[in-house]
C-alpha cells in the first residue's frame, strides 16, 4: 500500500528506499507525488525531520521466460558513497593522509587524494562512523544522514561547525557565537560581512561545504 | 584528559579551558557529487594571563615579580605538553590605535623572547625605544638587583661583569646586556624554556605571525560608561583613568589543542611589526558599538560584547583568563594514610567565611569544595579508625611564592601544624616542609624552593589534591546560601 513517510532525524532517501524494499531511491524520488519535496530539498540525501515523503506502491515487474534456461537480470542500483574532504586549520586540503574510515564497525584504511578527499561505498543503512588519523590527532565521530538542509538553521549551524567555524565549547551556545561564525565565514569568502543568515551566505556555504 | 587547573596569582591567572565535549559530525551520504568538508576548529585547551603590574609602567620590560606567573605557565605547559601556544598582547583604549598596537606587540614580544630565551628580541626592544617604553631607563638596574648585584651605581654592573668574565667597564654594553638578559630570563622563567616549535605557527614567520601578536586596544575587557569617560577626559583625572584601565593592559597566552598548527600566511593577525590595518578586516560588523563608550560601564565577563576583534573573541570566548568564573568548585580527594581513599564518608566543611556544609565523598573519594568562600576550608570527618580534622587551602597563589608553596605543602600534608595559617610562620617552617617534600619526591634536599622543587610541587598538588575545577557558569545572582548549621538527617 502506498503511504506517506514522515522523515526522522538521520534518515536519507537511500536508507528509506531500502527499508521499504526499493532497489533504487529514484523510484520514490522521481514519483510525481514527491515533486514538491524534490523542489524544496533538491538533494535526496539531505532531508529534514518532518518532511513528508510519498512511498509509492511497488510495481512488480513481470518477466516471462522459458523454463529450463538461465536468465540473467541486471538491476541498476545507484551507488551510495561517503565522501569526506579534510582540511587543516589554514583551510588547505590535507593530502596524502593515511586515515581510517570506520563505518558501523568496519574499518576502511584510506588515504586522502590531492584534494584531501576520501571516498568509500557504504551500505544504505549505515549511520554511525568515525574518521581517524593518528598522524594529525584527528578522531571525528560522524553521523551519516544527519546533515540537515542548509535552508534550515540546524543545517546552517552543522555546515559552519563542520568547517571549523564554531568557537569554544562544542556547537553554538548562543546567538553571539552563531553570529561570529557567520561573520567569519562571510569574511573568509569575500562576502559582505553582516552576520546575517541570508540566501547568498547559505548558497556560498553549500558550495564551500560540498552539499 | 589533563588535570584541570585554575590558579589566580597576584599578577595573573593560569587555567584550563572548559572541556569542549564530544559530539558527532553530521554528514550527508552521496549519490551524486555530495562532499562533506571537515575542518577541525582552532580552540584553546588552556590559557594564561599576565597583568599590567608585571611590566614597568608604559613599558614592555617585564618585572621580576612575574616569576610567579611564569611558574604557573610552566605548570600549565607540563599539564598540556603537546599543546602549541600563541601570545596576544593587549593595550587599553587610551591613545592612538597605532601606538597601542605597537606597545601591546612589544609586550607580547618581550614575553615570547623570555619563553624561548631569545636575547636578540630583547636587545631589539632595548635599542629601539618607543615613546615611554625605553628599556635604557632602568631595566639594567632592575635586572642586576634581581640577580643579586645590589651595589650602588656602576659597581653592580662591574660586579656582574667580573662574575661573568666580561671587561669591567661599569656600563652595560651589548655583551653585558646579552649575559644579563640570559640570566634574568632564567631567573624569571625557571624551568619553563620553550622553542619556536612549541608555538602555533612553529616560528615559521620571521616576525612571529601566528606565534605572538599585539591586539592593541581592540580587545579591552572593560569599557567605561559615558559618565566615567567624560570624567576621565579631564586632565586632572589622567592618573585615575590609567589606573581604572589597568585590567585592559595584559598579555594572554593560549595553549591550543595538541597538533594545532597554522600557516602564518593564512593567519589573520598582522605581525608585531605591522600596523593595525589588517586587524580591521576581522573586526565585528558592529565593532564601533562594541569598542565605543556606551551609557553603562561594560565588563567582558558580564556582557561579552567588549572585544572589537571577532577572531580573538572566538578564541577567547570561553576562556577563564578573560572572563573569570564567578563561582567554581574544586574537587578534593580525601586520602587517608591508613585507609587510602575515603569513599562515602560524611564530611563537614567549614569555610573561612563561616559558611558550612555537609558533604559526602563520592565513590572515588572526592568531595567538591567552593572556591569562593574564603581561602581555606576546615574539614571534619570520621573514619573507622579515627576522627580527623584537616585544614585545606582552596585559594593557592603562585607556586613560586612562599605563600603559594606553603599552601600546597599544607594540602599535601607536609606541614605538621594542626591549623596552619595561609602563610608560613617563619622561614624555618617553610624550609623544613620543603625539605620533607624534597625527601618524599627524590629531589636534592636543598631546603630551598628552587625551580625543580616548584615544578614538582605544582605537579604533585595538581595530581593528588585539587584534581578537578568544576566550572560554574558566571552568575549575576548572589551566591547561593549555604546551610549554616548541619542538618540532622543525612544530606541526600
Amino acid at each position: 500500500m502506498a503511504e506517506v513517510h514522515s522523515i526522522a532525524q538521520g534518515e536519507h532517501l537511500s536508507q528509506i528506499a531500502r527499508k521499504y524494499g526499493f532497489r533504487s531511491y529514484l523510484t520514490i524520488w522521481d514519483h510525481p507525488n514527491n515533486e514538491a519535496l524534490k523542489k524544496l530539498r533538491k538533494d535526496p540525501n539531505i532531508l529534514y525531520p518532518g518532511d513528508s515523503l510519498y512511498i509509492p506502491d511497488k510495481d512488480p515487474k513481470v518477466v516471462t521466460g522459458e523454463t529450463g534456461m538461465t536468465h540473467k537480470f541486471v538491476v541498476p542500483i545507484p551507488k551510495l558513497e561517503l565522501r569526506i574532504a579534510l582540511r587543516d586549520l589554514s583551510d588547505l586540503p590535507i593530502t596524502g593522509l593515511a586515515c581510517d574510515l570506520d563505518v558501523e564497525g568496519t574499518v576502511y584504511p584510506l588515504t586522502t587524494d590531492g584534494n584531501g578527499t576520501i571516498r568509500q561505498a557504504i551500505a544504505a543503512d549505515a549511520e554511525r562512523g568515525a574518521v581517524r588519523a593518528a598522524a594529525m590527532e584527528v578522531d571525528l565521530a560522524i553521523g551519516i544522514g544527519h546533515l540537515d538542509p542548509v535552508e534550515e538553521e540546524s543545517g546552517l549551524r552543522a555546515r559552519l561547525r563542520n568547517l571549523g567555524y564554531d568557537a569554544g565549547p562544542l556547537g553554538f551556545d548562543d546567538e553571539g557565537e552563531l553570529r561570529s561564525a557567520i561573520e567569519e565565514f562571510q569574511c573568509d569568502h569575500s562576502l559582505k560581512v553582516t552576520g546575517v543568515n541570508d540566501g547568498t551566505t547559505r548558497e556560498k556555504l553549500r558550495e564551500v561545504y560540498g552539499c | 584528559m589533563a588535570a584541570d587547573i585554575h590558579v589566580a596569582t597576584d599578577g595573573g591567572v593560569a587555567a584550563t579551558h572548559p572541556d569542549r565535549g564530544d559530539g558527532s559530525w553530521p554528514v550527508a551520504p552521496a549519490t551524486k557529487a555530495e562532499l562533506n568538508t571537515l575542518r577541525p576548529n582552532l580552540f584553546p585547551v588552556a590559557c594564561w594571563r599576565m597583568d599590567d603590574i608585571r611590566f614597568d609602567f608604559d613599558s614592555s620590560f617585564i618585572r621580576p615579580e612575574a616569576a610567579e606567573e611564569f611558574g604557573e605557565l610552566g605548570g600549565l605547559v607540563r599539564a598540556h605538553p603537546k599543546a602549541p601556544m600563541a601570545l596576544f598582547g593587549h593595550a587599553d583604549p587610551t591613545g592612538a590605535e597605532e601606538y597601542n598596537k605597537t606597545l601591546s606587540g612589544r609586550r607580547a614580544t618581550a614575553v615570547y623572547g623570555l619563553l624561548i630565551r631569545n636575547t636578540e628580541l630583547w636587545e631589539s626592544l632595548y635599542q629601539n625605544a618607543f615613546y615611554g617604553d625605553n628599556w635604557a631607563t632602568n631595566s639594567v638596574a632592575t635586572m642586576l638587583e634581581t640577580l643579586g648585584y645590589t651595589q650602588q651605581g656602576s659597581q653592580a654592573t662591574k660586579d656582574f661583569q667580573k662574575a661573568n668574565g666580561l671587561e669591567q667597564t661599569g656600563s652595560a654594553g651589548p655583551q653585558t646586556r646579552k649575559k644579563l638578559f640570559q640570566q634574568y630570563m632564567d631567573a624569571l622563567g625557571g624551568m619553563l624554556k620553550l622553542t619556536p616549535a612549541d608555538f602555533l605557527a612553529r616560528g615559521a614567520d620571521a616576525h612571529g605571525k601566528g606565534d605572538y601578536q599585539g591586539c592593541g586596544e581592540a580587545n579591552a575587557i572593560l569599557r567605561f560608561s559615558k559618565a566615567q569617560d567624560l570624567e576621565f577626559q579631564k586632565p586632572e583625572n589622567k592618573a585615575a583613568r590609567n589606573a581604572s584601565n589597568a585590567p585592559n593592559r595584559r598579555v594572554v597566552a593560549f595553549l591550543f589543542r595538541p597538533g594545532s598548527k597554522v600557516d602564518p600566511g593564512k593567519w589573520p593577525c598582522p605581525s608585531v611589526q605591522a600596523g593595525p590595518a589588517a586587524c580591521h578586516k576581522r573586526f565585528w560588523s558592529d565593532s564601533a558599538k562594541r569598542m565605543g563608550v556606551q551609557a553603562e560601564q561594560r565588563k567582558y565577563e558580564d556582557s561579552r560584547d567588549t572585544f572589537g576583534c571577532r577572531f580573538y573573541d572566538r578564541i577567547a570566548g570561553a576562556s577563564p583568563c578573560e572572563a573569570p568564573l564567578a563561582r567554581g568548585k574544586l574537587r578534593w580527594l580525601l586520602d587517608d594514610s591508613f585507609s587510602g581513599f575515603l569513599c562515602g564518608i560524611k564530611v563537614k566543611a567549614t569555610y573561612e567565611s563561616g559558611a558550612a556544609e555537609q558533604l559526602i565523598s563520592d565513590g572515588s573519594g572526592y568531595i567538591e569544595l567552593w572556591r569562593d568562600l574564603g581561602d581555606y576550608a576546615d574539614l571534619e570527618f570520621e573514619t573507622e579508625w579515627r576522627k580527623q580534622s584537616l585544614r585545606v587551602f582552596v585559594v593557592l597563589g603562585g607556586v613560586a611564592t612562599a605563600k603559594g608553596a606553603w599552601r600546597r605543602l599544607v594540602n599535601l600534608g607536609f606541614v605538621p601544624i594542626p591549623q596552619p595559617d595561609g602563610v608560613p610562620p617563619n622561614d624555618d617552617a617553610l624550609k623544613s616542609a620543603v625539605a620533607e617534600f624534597q625527601g618524599a619526591h627524590g629531589i636534592p634536599p636543598t631546603c630551598d624552593l628552587d625551580a625543580a622543587t616548584q615544578a614538582a610541587l605544582g605537579d604533585a598538588h595538581e595530581a593528588t589534591v585539587a584534581r578537578k575545577d568544576v566550572p560554574v557558569k558566571p552568575l549575576s545572582d548572589p551566591i547561593a546560601p549555604l546551610v549554616p548549621t548541619l542538618p540532622k538527617d543525612e544530606v541526600s
